[in-house]
């Protein structure tokens, strides 16, 4: 078996959440998403990718338009990779080992400059038995809740392969959004579509060099 | 803070004697470009100048003043370039060392196999307050001495000269591993010599230091055939001007050497002529503004170049050859180019130089990216500044020394009450 991706390493955290800095721009992993944090206590903490964003790395530069036709601006600006970075946050949903993981918070943060994975699906599985994920996911400040549990549960439905746990996911968001009725309603109407008819996610673009 | 009200009537009558300038200024360009045909057109202006025997411009061998000359087209280069800077000692910290940071960029465009495209990198250099205090006490070289800049920022001349080592170190290390062959041209951020600093500069070791790093890198540059140039953004320099000048003086006009009356005061101020004097016309002109006009609304076009005799370029080459310089439309603004003469005098290497240049301002908006990313790579921002010190304090402190070192201005400021 192949060793899997390094999606990036921690940059900052807390325990509720991870800011993972991508090993390669623009190859963050999709909005929604579960990723694991290997940590050196054994103890791997678990997320679900809340915000992917690119800028530059130094704060005191300002991104400009350049004016410059695909493909002319990798060309005159080779330098260009090194000053951009690709990060993305995780609400951390829980944490486990081989043996288990549970939908609970760390006891400890996870400690800066860990490698961050994709999550396994046996892992997600793991994680999204009891619905209790999905308490964190509606305590995001600033994110687009409906769309936020609309990835992250399907993310989950297809780690489990069947709807069997839908019910039971449904029910239990529906007691977490009893105030917001607009947002669950959307969720049920989305959730209830075949995966097949909604756009898949854009593949990250070949960027300086970058074949994937 | 600072009460902008204060200064709005003061700005006001400064901003009409700006305006008077550049009405004088508009006029004097127009009599700069008749004197500088003038001046193209004699044939022994050379031979005059050389007779004059002082550090000033003069028409370069085999070359019309008068031309300008289109950017070249250029194939794949590499272009490197190297900028410093520093955290001054703060004697209101807990201890005042300080830190020199040079910086560099390197960016292939058509990159030979196994080569990185682009390479930014900074290399700081640790040092302990002890020289900059000392020497510049021992030597009297304190703010007031060597450098205006470093006076006018509080910067021991001392602190100057460490920089400019650590960038010629480095501009030597770049031509030792990152140049390719036939390909390759090394930018400089200001004049390619540091004139007016080895000029002044007082302790012997110092200046013989540097200059041996700059011939150092001369060297090396001509070895490797890789031009090298000072490019310098908004220059006030005057030396073509004063070369104009000394054509206005009647007796070089009319086929002989400057007049008795203009060996006294041609290179006085050339802000501050006497009435009567023969260059007065062109007084207070600068280069920058001869060549906007030459080359108006002509980007990536530079002028001819002229070549500059001073003691200080023949102690560097030994006496071996010389340096000039041009002036370029970048598309923003004239900028001014230095160079050794075994660079335009081989055709390929200022074409290179020159195409590669412009193509640097194009994609840097009028300024070489890659000076610009060399700057960035070196520069020291506030917030570096304080982590810098707040590191210090904390190995310190971790040694036990009291945070108490620090002085107590230091603390206030740290700390402002209200």
């Amino acid at each position: 078996m192949s060793e899997p991706a390094v999606l990036g390493e921690i940059v900052g955290s807390d325990s509720q959440g991870l800011e993972i800095e991508c090993h390669r721009l623009y190859c963050a992993p999709a909005f929604g998403s579960f990723i694991r944090a290997d940590c050196p206590s054994g103890i791997s903490q678990f997320g679900v990718v809340t915000c992917v964003r690119t800028g530059p790395v130094d704060g005191n530069r300002i991104v400009q338009a350049h004016r410059m036709a695909p493909g002319e601006l990798e060309q005159r600006k080779p330098h260009l990779p090194s000053l951009l970075r690709t990060t993305f946050t995780a609400r951390v949903v829980g944490y486990g080992n081989d043996h288990g993981q549970v939908a609970a918070t760390p006891a400890h943060p996870a400690r800066l400059h860990c490698f961050v994975y994709a999550a396994a699906t046996a892992e997600i599985r793991g994680l999204t038995a009891t619905p209790g994920f999905l308490r964190p996911l509606t305590q995001i400040p600033d994110a687009p809740l409906e769309d936020l549990l609309v990835a992250a549960l399907q993310a989950a439905r297809e780690a489990w392969g069947t709807d069997e746990k839908l019910i039971q996911w449904g029910k239990y968001l529906a007691r977490l959004l009893h105030r917001d009725y607009v947002t669950l309603e959307g969720v049920f109407q989305r959730l209830g579509q075949p995966v097949s008819s909604q756009p898949g996610w854009e593949a990250p673009a070949a960027f300086f060099g970058q074949t994937s | 803070m600072l009460d902008l009200e204060a200064l709005v009537s003061e700005m006001h009558g400064l901003a009409e004697e700006v305006v008077r300038s550049v009405e004088q200024t508009r006029a004097q360009r127009t009599a700069g470009l008749q004197q500088l045909e003038t001046a193209g057109a004699l044939d022994h202006l050379r031979d005059a100048v050389e007779d004059f025997k002082q550090d000033m411009a003069l028409p370069a061998l085999g070359l019309d003043m008068r031309e300008t000359h289109p950017a070249p087209s250029v194939d794949d280069y590499t272009v490197m370039a190297t900028d410093g800077s520093q955290v001054a000692p703060d004697y209101h910290h807990i201890a005042p060392w300080y830190v020199i940071n040079s910086g560099c960029a390197v960016f292939r465009y058509g990159a030979p196999e196994g080569r990185s495209r682009a390479h930014l990198a900074s290399y700081p250099l640790l040092k302990p307050p002890g020289r900059a205090l000392r020497t510049a006490d021992e030597t009297g070289d304190g703010p007031r001495g060597t450098d205006a800049r470093a006076a006018a920022v509080g910067m021991p001349p001392v602190l100057e000269v460490d920089r400019l080592k650590e960038e010629l170190n480095l501009a030597c290390r770049l031509l030792a591993t990152e140049a390719d062959p036939e390909r390759t041209v090394l930018l400089l951020d200001g004049p390619l010599v540091q004139w007016r600093m080895l000029d002044t500069l007082r302790r012997p070791a110092d200046r013989a230091e540097i200059v041996g790093l700059f011939q150092r890198l001369l060297t090396q540059a001509l070895e490797s055939r890789t031009p090298v140039a000072g490019f310098i953004s908004r220059s006030r320099a005057i030396e073509w001007i004063t070369l104009l000048r000394f054509t206005l003086c009647p007796e070089v006009a009319a086929g002989g050497g400057l007049c008795a009356q203009c060996r006294q005061t041609l290179l006085g101020r050339n802000e501050e002529p006497r009435p009567g004097d023969h260059h007065l016309a062109l007084a207070g002109l600068r280069d920058i503004e001869l060549a906007g006009e030459l080359l108006r609304d002509q980007p990536g076009r530079r002028t001819a170049i002229v070549e500059l005799r001073s003691k200080v370029w023949s102690e560097l080459t030994q006496g071996a050859g010389t340096a000039g310089f041009f002036y370029m439309n970048t598309g923003t603004e004239i900028a001014r180019v230095e160079l050794p003469r075994w660079v335009w005098q081989d055709e390929t290497l200022l074409q290179r130089l020159h195409g590669v240049l412009w193509d640097q301002c194009q994609v840097g908006g009028g300024y070489p990216m890659v000076l610009a990313e060399a700057h960035e790579a070196a520069v020291v921002r506030g917030p570096d500044r304080d982590c810098f010190y707040a590191l210090i304090e904390r190995i310190l402190i971790e040694r036990g020394v009291s945070q108490s070192a620090m002085s107590a201005k230091a603390l206030s400021k740290r700390r402002p009450m209200a």
